[in-house]
């Protein structure tokens, strides 16, 4: 059993660092001094940290990740309750249309950014909602994922709980708020860090609808360093991404944490 | 009765000139759309943008910064237009202006000088600066910066392929017995020629050999890119790339091979002067020359660079707009712009002043290889139409279609030829 | 949940409850959804470019375009290939990789965890750069380890042939991780009861996996799966954008990328929001026709 152990460990390992070797080079390139960016194939190829000073010297740090984690607490938390309420109704009521309207929230999972990015613009910008939170947020909120998410799990809540809640006399927001959220406590975690995720990876999105630098999300400063004409400082923008990672992964440790600890309580409280 | 109607004309009179004076006093705020990275140019602007405003208290100047250079920008801005939320000024890659031109509302800057300046502001560029900034005969903004092709090389190559780094090749044939060489010796590439779906390169090697992109035939416009001249430049390029002689790889690529000494020399705008030095610096000796020439043929280089275009719609913030152009393009702000970032300066004279760039220049010999290259500058060909855009893909198709030898220069660039003329479908031309 | 109470409360008359319940999403769902999908299907009938005063009315000349032009065949093809791709890293790889450190200590499992997914919250445009270099033929690591072990590596980004998987590997590694703790967390969360009980009963390996895990595992397998298949085109497109712009000479592109370049890019709207809505058809048809299937496999049945 240990040799087996042993052996997925290290088949996983190499996994685990194969996956990692892309931003390993990330890291190694932010820490080059100019001179030794991609003077080398191993990612290491020298020491500084003048490239991290560059960068914190020339942006506002503090600043952009204030927005970028404004930006998606805002979404996750709106999308995790736009997505409970809505989830509730497809599984506490039957009710007329109900299919249909599942399957619109289905559908909606398939609309790329590209159709949907310009003219949630135009309404934004028609709202004078152009550079705020509001406008970066809103436009978020449409809970395809969530909804689906959220129904089937709470379809496979054990009936006699919801029944024995009833007869208590609890229905409607209570119920939902009483009863199935807490007990879905792992689920709704995960579906936080989802929206969370995919908040924090926008880039086109707030580039174009916060595009006043004291708006700017985090994947939109760290462009400051790449491209255009005169081409990328390599050294700052990869120090910039490393950066910008940095407040994400504190935030997924944190949270996962909780996501374990609920998991070992035993999976689904009955 | 009368004098109390007086007393109200006459004092309402007077609150409307105050408040008229106020609303003049406000100061304008515009917007200034721009591609500057903080390692590009980005602290030469604010340093503009400063001085402007401590001359001209009454005008804010707003940067903004916009991703994915020029094509990030225009997609911004379309986005804006259809808004109704239209920016004042804006750097408009010179690809773009026909489009733009064509399809956007703006104001033109013939039309503002005009209005502002008496007609005289333009008149200062030489007048092959002055096209760069027009289409079909209508100056609609402002030509602002300019770069050219040139050759960077990296000598600590040249010297351990025995080559001498003080005589870099003229010509393409000279280059490609550089390339051999340093294949033979070093086993790295000879060059790297910038590969983007601009089109830029490739229109540098056809107008030098002779061809041009667009024809005006009949009085309608024709793809030129299947003439023999056309062809010949691509067959070389691609050529070389299946030998093993050039690099063939996505911009970003070919400059991370040059940056690791993988490739002997890449061919890429001047404005990458200062990031280039930077970055080698510590590395390898960093050297410029010329663009290959075919033989003994004048070269045509496209001229790469923006034009600075108005989109306002207030006469308030038009004017607010043009002062602000008149500063950028003047010798002062000229200066700093070319000392920040690697662009040419388009008045000629700035760079034998002692005020303003003479000192600069000369201790950039790289720089001056720009300048040297001046008079070969040719405008940008943008296709026509509002399948312009379109268009310029096909061509970039064929590129690499040849390089990557899946087609001969040849076919591809007649494939290329043909969806172009669809796509043009009949604009008329005027020369 | 159909019991006696709740059927009691359903005879009683429409409530409007669930309604309001739905209103809030509904309502981002029609603005920023639907809204722009009608309108993209408005543009779709002409010859614009959202901008200028020219517009023209060409019905469904657009579509006729698109089915007659090869491109778009290939098109089509090169998006099935990513959505194909995507289910092996984004569906495939994930759940292996959870059942295999699920074998471990809690530990370990920790560990693995966060090392599988950091690529998930890295920046994907720099990423797509750092994928660049490695790429990069003849001095980037991958081709020098290549070589180092006798291959002849190809120029991963300038091949036609190769291009397409190399740009997709980087849109599945990117995700690897987010679809690997999915796939962990639905595993673990698995009823250890039903699962002993069976194991008591004698149930073991294959069966024991047909039989009680497949079905009790069946909500994280469907997420799994609806998530590889749709976000393939939008997690591609990033490194697209970055790498390829489609290249070399469209072998990358995909439905989704094409759709943009004729937007974004040429300006073609019209062009672009046939593509779009054709884009929506497919997928949307793909995704409800699984999610029928595989709710009527779902032992709960039908709602």
């Amino acid at each position: 059993m240990v040799q087996r152990e042993a052996w997925l460990a290290a088949v996983l390992g190499v996994a685990a660092l194969v996956n990692l070797i892309p931003f390993l080079y990330q890291v190694g390139l932010s820490l080059a001094p100019p001179e030794r960016i991609f003077a080398s194939p191993w990612p290491f190829a020298g020491f500084t940290l003048e490239n991290y000073q560059y960068v914190l010297e020339k942006l506002p740090f503090g600043r952009y990740v204030w927005n970028t984690l404004v930006f998606a607490l805002g979404v996750s938390l709106g999308y995790l309750l736009l997505s409970l309420l809505a989830a509730y109704a497809f599984v506490r009521y039957r009710f007329p249309l109900q299919e249909t309207l599942f399957a619109l929230f289905l559908i909606s999972l398939m609309v790329p950014f590209v159709v949907t990015y310009l003219p949630s613009y135009l309404l934004v910008a028609q709202l004078g909602l152009l550079n705020t939170f509001p406008g970066l947020i809103l436009p978020m909120l449409t809970a395809g994922y969530g909804v689906f998410l959220l129904r089937q799990h709470f379809r496979h809540f054990p009936r006699e709980v919801l029944e024995a809640a009833l007869v208590d006399g609890a229905d409607g927001l209570t119920l939902l708020f009483r009863v199935l959220a807490p007990a879905s406590l792992a689920t709704l975690v995960a579906l936080f860090l989802i929206a969370l995720i995919g908040a924090w990876n926008q880039f086109v999105w707030p580039g174009l609808v916060a595009n006043r630098p004291e708006m700017y999300v985090l994947t939109v400063a760290v462009q400051r360093f790449a491209g255009g004409e005169g081409g990328s400082a390599w050294g700052p923008l990869m120090a910039a991404s490393v950066l910008a990672t940095l407040p994400a992964f504190l935030l997924f440790l944190l949270f996962r944490r909780a996501v374990i600890k609920t998991f070992m309580e035993g999976g689904i409280r009955g | 009765m009368l004098r109390l109607l007086i007393a109200f004309l006459a004092s309402s009179t007077i609150a409307l000139i105050a408040l008229a004076h106020i609303a003049l006093a406000q100061p304008v705020t515009i917007q200034y759309w721009h591609i500057n990275t903080e390692a590009f140019g980005l602290p030469a602007l604010r340093e503009l943008i400063r001085r402007f405003e401590s001359q001209n208290p009454n005008i804010k100047v707003e940067e903004r910064f916009h991703a994915n250079a020029y094509t990030g920008l225009l997609q911004n801005l379309q986005a804006a237009l259809a808004a109704g939320n239209p920016p004042d000024v804006v750097q408009m890659g010179y690809l773009y202006i026909r489009y733009a031109a064509e399809n956007f509302p703006f104001v033109s800057a013939e039309e503002l000088d005009r209005r502002y300046t008496g007609g005289r502001w333009l008149k200062r560029y030489p007048s092959n600066i002055q096209e760069l900034g027009m289409v079909d005969g209508r100056m609609v903004a402002v030509p602002y910066s300019l770069s050219n092709i040139v050759t960077y090389y990296n000598a600590d190559l040249f010297r351990q392929a025995g080559l001498d780094p003080d005589r870099p090749p003229a010509t393409w044939e000279g280059w490609r017995r550089a390339a051999e060489a340093i294949k033979a010796r070093t086993g790295k590439y000879g060059f790297y020629l910038i590969l983007l779906d601009d089109n830029w390169a490739i229109e540098a090697l056809i107008r030098s050999n002779g061809g041009r992109l667009l024809v005006c035939e009949g009085g309608y416009y024709r793809a030129g890119v299947d003439s023999p001249q056309a062809v010949e430049a691509l067959a070389m390029w691609a050529d070389m790339v299946q030998r093993g002689l050039a690099l063939g790889s996505p911009l970003q690529q070919g400059e991370q091979a040059f940056l690791a000494g993988e490739s002997a020399a890449f061919m890429t705008t001047i404005a990458r002067r200062a990031g280039l030095e930077a970055q080698t610096k510590g590395r390898f000796e960093l050297r410029g020359a010329r663009f290959p020439t075919f033989g003994g043929k004048r070269p045509a280089l496209p001229g790469g660079g923006n034009v600075l275009m108005v989109f306002s719609k207030d006469p308030k913030r038009q004017e607010a707009a043009w002062r602000f152009i008149q500063y950028l393009t003047s010798p002062e702000g000229f200066t700093l712009w070319t000392k920040g970032t690697g662009y040419v300066p388009l008045l000629p004279e700035l760079a034998q002043d002692p005020r303003y760039l003479r000192d600069f220049i000369q201790q950039n010999p790289i720089q001056n290889v720009a300048l040297d290259q001046l008079p070969f500058t040719v405008p940008w060909t943008s296709f026509p139409g509002k399948d312009g855009l379109a268009a310029s893909q096909a061509l970039f198709r064929a590129t690499q279609k040849a390089l990557s030898g899946q087609a001969s220069a040849e076919a591809a660039l007649k494939d290329a030829a043909q969806e172009i003329n669809r796509l043009l479908g009949g604009e008329p031309c005027s020369e | 949940m159909r019991s006696r109470a709740l059927g009691e409360a359903w005879r009683r008359g429409l409530e409007p409850a669930p309604y309001l319940y739905l209103a809030p999403a509904l309502l981002f769902l029609g603005l920023f959804v639907y809204w722009p999908l009608l309108y993209n299907g408005w543009i779709s009938l002409h010859e614009w470019n959202l901008v200028s005063p020219d517009r023209r009315f060409v019905g469904l000349a657009n579509f006729a375009a698109l089915f007659q032009d090869p491109g778009f065949h290939r098109l089509l093809w090169q998006t099935l290939l990513y959505v194909l791709l995507a289910l092996v890293g984004n569906f495939a790889l994930p759940l292996l990789l959870a059942l295999a450190t699920l074998a471990l200590s809690p530990r370990l499992q920790d560990l693995f965890q966060t090392l599988f997914f950091l690529p998930t919250i890295a920046a994907a445009s720099v990423a797509s750069l750092v994928w660049l270099y490695l790429y990069l033929p003849a001095v980037g690591p991958l081709a020098q380890s290549l070589r180092g072990l006798g291959l002849d590596p190809p120029n991963f980004l300038g091949s036609p042939a190769w291009a397409l998987p190399a740009v997709s590997l980087v849109a599945n590694w990117k995700y690897l991780g987010f679809h690997y703790l999915v796939a962990l967390a639905g595993i673990k969360a698995l009823p250890q009861e039903v699962v002993e009980a069976a194991r008591v009963d004698g149930a073991e390996g294959w069966p024991l996996l047909q039989r009680i895990l497949l079905p009790l595992l069946a909500p994280t397998l469907v997420f799994l799966f609806l998530s590889a298949v749709t976000n393939a085109l939008d997690y591609a497109f990033i490194p697209i954008d970055v790498m390829t712009q489609g290249g070399p000479f469209g072998t990358t592109s995909n439905l989704m990328y094409g759709t943009y370049l004729e937007g974004f890019r040429f300006f073609r709207a019209g062009m672009a929001a046939a593509q779009a809505i054709l884009l929506v058809g497919i997928f949307a048809a793909f995704v409800l026709w699984q999610y029928r299937l595989l709710s009527r496999r779902d032992g709960y049945g039908a709602a």
